[in-house]
């Protein structure tokens, strides 16, 4: 069935709040579930399986206290809900940049669903929350084989490279883990790029830019697997109507044939 | 940053300059639950627009059989395309009639298409759009609403008409409106547009003009609809409704909890509300002097909104105090304003003046209507306004700010709220929730109810409190980022993007506890519906209310540049059935 992107972004906040992601975080997953269905890289999935993997997903969101302003530090997501996550990681890397005046640097360990990285990238790429639009590459490695770069330029322009054989199917693939390799800064020649001479275009900007036109003009098709998955999870959040709070709502004790 | 400043950062220009009502003043409960219709408000502004760019409607369709069943189409031709409603008016029983949330059938249902539809194109949607919720429509379509009849009064014009003589004036005004509505859907719902597809398609650009544009269609469609079912009845003898007679007739609503949180979940656009209506506010009060014309004009529409209060009628007991005394008051404003305080309005800052002086002296209905009512002769200083009432950007974070930084933000901008004793039952009387009902947001008694576990955010107040306790409690350093501190406490992401646009838009939140045992849902209601222009509130408890919308409205093939705005605090005069 052809769904509009409010619809999809609403059945997947409910369906992140539903299943226990911490207020916020379940509308920036969701944003980004859309954003990335709206661009053509299917996202459903991977939220769906993120949203129902673990027994504790708030616990699966929340990292332990320490270290987060040492720009040395690895973060281990290994057991961490990486398509709910991925927002907070972007916001750790804009703040290192924003705050030491360098460029702002990441690694993390062990992500699941590094697509939904990307989202929050073309957010602060496009106007930051000072208005300043923010450059990012993001450098994604499982195993020697699959390694791809999510690129957003300062204005929020997207593309994604991988090395010569990579599919783009491998990213959605994984589910051991990715290692991350990110930068932020404003100005684009502080985003180095070394040994990014053997990547080719997989997705470029005009590619991915014609696609979220086209699904914002006519809709999306979500998978219907995944979409029954969050709507089971959406459904979490109603509360069952009682009689008294029935009599209460409106057209309640009014006359209907008046 | 100060009320003042915060304000003024949202204005351009000369605005910067103005003195703008404090948010501490303007967003609190019992002063938003007393507003009233303004130029600006969006059923205003969209009858200027269609009038200024000349929209035509053409009824491309009408295949209604004499109990007035089948489907019609309404072609709206603008300046940037063109657009459809189409309408299906079906059979309903009266046991199947309900205005609840719960109905599945109703005597009318719309779709307001992209376009102009095809055969085929109406098929889908005959198949879709009468499901409402249950139905699926397209990207085509941008607004998907439906309507009751009020039969008491629908059946009673169409006899009238069909032998030949008009209703009388007092019937029609005593309801108001031939069908009232029950949900009108936009922004995605069911498939339709998404509001972004909406605006770029050129058509609408200001909040809610699709839907509202639907709902002054679908009245032209209940008055094209008695006439027709008249005119099968007694082809020989039926007459049309007079011109009069058209414009007392608006379209009804009901109005519950499901407008409540949309305030709360908008903040940076109930800013853009607020801000353009206290911008408005403070251009008039800005004036030194004010022209005979505009005193004139102003004393005139004063003596009209007596009359107009005289003829809003509600059974609610606390409105009907509140609009009884609301008309004394306006009797003895107009008799000071044209008599003992004669000069006021001609002496230096006339407006500031005057509000000063209902401040003083008046309730907050007047205060607001006295607002409402001195914007009126200046459509050349504020109606630009209305273009600066749209927001479509989401929420930022600024993750790098320090969490010493936040705590001030949060002191700045919640004060009110640190205030607020939450270890105390009555602060956290109600939650908010989404029923299982067609997921209608509801409120429930937290110590008697169950469900509280599954609260939604509008306990704004208590969440500031709370926040402000752990940044307060020395378990975090001063200098640390909000990156740093939401990765390990990510509860509180929701919120802090909330008090860091707090920042940039001061009239974005309202200033009470919604959780508190003395919170009135009503009158968040009410704020809401005067944005949209609604008038005579008819509050049925005081968690929803009826209201009229277009009532003394110019009808489409009657509105121009002279009479677009010529319809503010609408008074009907009282007079039998007009018999040949």
């Amino acid at each position: 069935m052809i769904r509009s992107l409010n619809e999809v972004q609403r059945i997947c906040q409910k369906a992140a709040e539903g299943a226990g992601a911490p207020a916020g975080l379940d509308t920036d997953a969701a944003h980004g579930a859309a954003w990335l269905l709206a661009h053509d890289l299917p996202s459903l999935s991977d939220l769906a399986e993120d949203l129902t993997r673990f027994a504790d997903l708030a616990a699966a969101c929340r990292f332990e206290r320490g270290g987060f302003g040492d720009r040395d530090q690895v973060v281990d997501a290994g057991d961490k809900a990486g398509a709910v996550i991925a927002p907070m990681l972007v916001d750790l890397l804009v703040a290192r940049a924003a705050l030491d005046g360098e460029p702002g640097r990441l690694r993390v360990e062990g992500l699941t669903a590094p697509l939904f990285l990307l989202p929050p990238a073309v957010g602060y790429g496009a106007q930051g929350y000072d208005d300043r639009g923010w450059g990012f590459r993001l450098s994604l490695a499982a195993g020697t084989e699959r390694r791809f770069t999510l690129r957003v330029a300062a204005g929020g322009q997207a593309e994604i490279l991988g090395t010569g054989g990579a599919d783009i199917a491998a990213l959605f693939e994984s589910r051991d883990g990715w290692s991350l390799d990110a930068v932020c800064a404003r100005a684009p020649d502080r985003l180095d790029s070394r040994n990014q001479t053997e990547f080719n275009l997989v997705l470029d900007a005009e590619r991915l830019a014609a696609a979220a036109a086209r699904s914002l003009a006519d809709g999306v098709s979500p998978d219907p697997e995944s979409w029954a998955r969050l709507q089971a999870l959406a459904a979490k959040v109603l509360v069952p109507a009682t009689e008294q709070s029935h009599l209460m709502g409106a057209g309640a004790l009014a006359s209907d044939n008046e | 940053m100060t009320a003042a400043t915060a304000s003024a950062s949202a204005s351009t220009g000369e605005d910067a300059a103005l003195e703008l009502r404090p948010p501490d003043t303007v967003m609190r409960l019992a002063r938003m639950g007393s507003f009233h219709q303004t130029r600006i408000s969006f059923m205003r502004s969209l009858l200027r627009r269609i009038a200024q760019e000349d929209w035509r409607l053409t009824r491309a369709r009408f295949d209604l059989d004499g109990d007035g069943y089948g489907t019609a189409v309404y072609r709206i031709d603008l300046p940037a395309g063109c657009c459809s409603l189409v309408a299906f008016s079906d059979e309903l029983s009266p046991d199947e009639r309900t205005d609840r949330v719960i109905a599945e059938k109703w005597d009318a249902t719309f779709a307001l298409v992209d376009g102009e539809p095809s055969d085929e194109a109406i098929a889908r949607l005959r198949a879709n759009v009468p499901k409402q919720e249950a139905g699926h429509v397209s990207a085509r379509e941008l607004v998907l609403s439906r309507a009751n009849k009020s039969v008491r009064l629908f059946d009673h014009v169409v006899d009238c008409l069909a032998h030949g003589w008009q209703p009388a004036m007092d019937d029609i005004v005593r309801v108001g409106y031939l069908m009232r509505t029950t949900a009108v859907y936009g922004n995605g719902k069911f498939g339709l547009s998404d509001l972004e597809n909406t605006f770029a398609g050129g058509l609408f650009s200001r909040p809610f003009e699709a839907e509202l544009f639907t709902v002054y269609l679908i009245r032209e469609f209940t008055l094209d609809l008695v006439e027709h079912i008249a005119a099968a009845r007694k082809p020989d003898r039926a007459v049309r409704l007079a011109p009069d007679r058209r414009r007392a007739l608006g379209i009804g609503n009901s109005t519950g909890l499901g407008m409540a949180p949309f305030l709360t979940f908008h903040p940076a656009l109930i800013h853009r509300w607020m801000s353009a209506r206290e911008t408005a506010v403070a251009r008039v009060l800005a004036l030194a002097e004010a022209a005979p014309e505009k005193r004139s004009a102003f004393l005139a529409l004063l003596a009209r909104a007596i009359d107009h209060v005289r003829e809003w009628s509600t059974q609610d007991a606390r409105q009907a105090a509140r609009t009884a005394k609301l008309q004394d008051e306006l009797q003895g404003l107009h008799a000071d304003l044209t008599d003992g305080a004669a000069d006021l309005l001609t002496g230096p800052h006339p407006w500031r003046r005057l509000l000063d002086k209902v401040e003083a002296e008046g309730s907050l209905e007047l205060q607001e209507l006295t607002l409402s009512l001195m914007m009126e002769p200046y459509g050349e200083l504020v109606d630009d306004l209305a273009d600066r009432m749209t927001d479509p950007e989401r929420g930022r974070l600024d993750p790098a700010m320090t969490l010493a930084a936040l705590k001030s933000a949060i002191e700045r901008n919640y004060g009110w709220a640190l205030d607020i004793d939450f270890s105390a039952s009555p602060a956290q009387h109600f939650f908010w929730y989404r029923s299982a009902e067609k997921e209608e947001p509801r409120l429930g008694e937290r110590f008697t109810e169950p469900g509280a576990e599954l609260e939604t955010r509008l306990g704004v107040a208590r969440d500031a409190a709370a926040l402000h306790r752990v940044l307060s409690s020395g378990a975090w350093q001063d200098g640390e980022s909000v990156a740093a501190f939401l990765l390990c406490e990510p509860q509180w992401r929701h919120m802090i993007k909330r008090f860091q646009l707090a920042e940039m838009t001061p009239y974005g939140e309202i200033r009470d506890n919604l959780l508190g045992e003395d919170c009135l849902p009503i009158d968040i209601l009410r704020c809401k519906l005067s944005f949209f222009g609604a008038i005579k509130f008819d509050p049925k408890s005081d968690r929803w209310t009826r209201i009229t919308m277009y009532q003394g409205a110019p009808g489409f093939d009657e509105l121009d540049r002279g009479n677009a705005d010529s319809w503010a605090f609408p008074v009907f005069t009282e007079v039998g059935d007009l018999h040949p």
